[in-house]
């Protein structure tokens, strides 16, 4: 069944069970009140099927008007108005089915002022509440798909978080360094104990990216500081790295984690594939408004292979960190020449 | 048991290589830090077991097995690498995590068959008890010839069917053949090589040709050239 054939079937139902039930209540107040007549049943059958069928020509014309998307006030006044018009359309009409066919009951054309008006009143009650209903149930609906809506987006939010958070935390660089630093222990004690102390303070970082929203560069810089030094113990003379920090750029605010991220990316996808290793650029400098970072790494872009998707997924993380942070003021380029692959975020100052 | 250590990492070889100080059967004769390196001393030592690092620059652990022919016994050594887990988890290859645990690498060294005094021959020659290393995708094999029942050309791939699987590798046909024991592969035609021993059923086909029925009911055509020799061979 499609979505429409599934609202068809939910107003018919609504629609004659409300009408349904509101009929079979009169008759059963007027049985119990010893009022019930055969003229009481053709005049509600009148009734109800009049109901129906104007009412169905109000869904009509609220459909054409689109009087879902109005706000509450305008529905409100418009719905006020139709229901009077229809009720004494639908009086009028009662009235002539009433004198043309049931010629033993009352005849209501001739009925007196007071009583035309009470009944004109009382269809025009019928009519509003039936547009409460009619209007409740969709507000509901819509309601209830708005907040599914926002869960969903939540969740999706969430779930993009978790996997920054996996991307930041590289199980590869953990269990390498480790590995590494076991069998320093031996070697050099010394730089083994000092590297445990390094690890510790990147797996601390990178378990508190989550709660800040920005850092000092040079707090970031410790960061990837530290980080090198770790993979400088694992590849030794493979890596080979170069500094070259504005100082007038330490203080400035960016996010935690990206310069290492692309440090980080810099290492896997250029260092850790050099047979005999290269050198990584590292530098800061303030432009005009904005700060601008820059890791460069010998080797060449990587090209997507058949088997490798992961090459792009710190690099598309980090955009859309960006781009969540800043909107369209922060910008993530690369490219490659002479040997080097260049990754350059451009962060505005304004923080 | 002479074995070689294979990665790019100093402190990781010399890490592993204190590890298996006290497994006095084993005899470390030789280190490599990349896959070329590696596939020289290969061919020059002869080791009987491999402790292969999967992520290295340039050709990673698995592309270096593609190239050796026999395999030799291998135990993976890895980081963390979801690829790798996965080709190893999949088919039972044995492999130990960075950084090693003592246990766990006696386990892979007990897993590997204890081999004779004489250690592995020095030859060329790829006998049916020998093992292959294929890699498809993301799926890895140890493949023993024996159980190949035959292989096929599909351009500059070979599709190699045995057991239930029938991976497609980036190898020559003409280059396999070569090291293929002519007793018990022969080559078809230019598309196939077949398993003698596979062999269930022969029967005449068009042009003077024959049709090889195999155990498993797969069929391969023998082209005209080659009918004159299978039946020479098989009247031996």
């Amino acid at each position: 069944m499609t979505g429409t054939q599934r609202k068809q079937v939910a107003y018919w139902s609504a629609q004659l069970s409300g009408w349904g039930v509101w009929v079979g209540v009169v008759m059963l107040y007027n049985y119990l009140n010893g009022t019930f007549t055969l003229g009481l049943v053709k005049t509600l059958l009148t009734i109800l099927l009049l109901g129906i069928a104007v009412s169905h020509l109000l869904r009509w014309y609220m459909h054409q008007r689109n009087w879902l998307d109005l706000p509450l006030g305008k529905v409100l006044v418009r719905l006020l108005i139709s229901a009077a018009i229809l009720g004494g359309l639908s009086f009028s009409m009662h009235a002539f089915i009433n004198d043309v066919f049931f010629l033993d009951l009352k005849p209501m054309l001739s009925a007196d002022g007071r009583e035309v008006f009470t009944l004109v009143q009382n269809w025009t009650i019928l009519f509003v509440l039936w547009s409460f209903g009619y209007f409740a149930y969709h507000w509901f609906v819509a309601h209830r798909r708005e907040e599914l809506r926002n869960l969903r987006l939540e969740s999706a939010m969430r779930e993009s978080e978790l996997s920054m958070l996996r991307n930041q935390m590289n199980p590869h660089f953990i269990f390498n360094a480790m590995n590494s630093i076991r069998a320093l222990i031996d070697e050099d004690p010394v730089t083994a104990k000092r590297a445990i102390t390094q690890l510790s303070a990147i797996l601390r970082s990178s378990l508190l990216t989550g709660r800040k929203k920005s850092v000092p560069l040079s707090e970031e810089l410790a960061v990837v500081r530290d980080y090198l030094a770790l993979e400088h113990i694992r590849f030794e003379e493979r890596l080979n790295v170069e500094w070259n920090i504005d100082p007038a750029t330490e203080q400035v605010n960016v996010p935690p984690m990206m310069l290492q991220t692309l440090a980080e990316n810099a290492v896997k996808h250029g260092i850790a594939k050099l047979t005999k290793g290269g050198t990584l650029r590292i530098s800061a400098e303030r432009g005009e408004g904005i700060v601008l970072l820059t890791v460069a790494n010998s080797g060449l872009l990587d090209h997507p292979t058949h088997n490798g998707n992961s090459t792009g997924i710190g690099l598309r993380n980090t955009r859309k960190r960006l781009e969540l942070l800043y909107g369209n003021r922060a910008e993530l380029t690369m490219h490659d020449g002479n040997g080097m692959v260049t990754t350059q975020v451009s962060i505005p100052l304004d923080q | 048991m002479k074995a070689m250590i294979v990665d790019d990492e100093r402190l990781a070889r010399k890490e592993l290589a204190s590890l298996l100080a006290k497994h006095h059967e084993v005899e470390i004769v030789g280190e490599a830090t990349n896959a070329d390196e590696a596939e020289k001393l290969y061919h020059e030592l002869r080791p009987d077991l491999l402790f292969l690092d999967v992520n290295m620059p340039g050709r990673d652990g698995f592309q270096l097995l593609e190239a050796l022919d026999p395999a030799p016994h291998v135990i993976f050594v890895t980081a963390y690498d979801e690829h790798a887990l996965h080709a190893f988890k999949v088919n039972a290859l044995d492999y130990v995590m960075k950084p090693v645990e003592p246990a766990r690498l006696e386990a892979a060294l007990n897993k590997v068959p204890r081999i004779t005094e004489a250690g592995t021959p020095q030859r060329d020659m790829l006998h049916a008890d020998d093992q292959i290393f294929l890699r498809d995708g993301e799926k890895c094999w140890f493949c023993t010839l024996k159980d190949v029942r035959y292989f096929q050309s599909e351009g500059n791939y070979i599709r190699v069917f045995f057991n239930d699987q029938k991976p497609m590798v980036l190898r020559s046909l003409n280059t396999l053949e070569k090291r293929l024991d002519p007793l018990v592969f022969f080559r078809t035609s230019r598309k196939h090589i077949i398993n003698l021993q596979w062999v269930e059923k022969i029967e005449p086909w068009f042009n003077g040709g024959l049709m090889v029925k195999l155990k498993g009911g797969e069929q391969v055509e023998v082209s005209r050239r080659q009918s004159a020799r299978f039946k020479e061979l098989l009247s031996l």
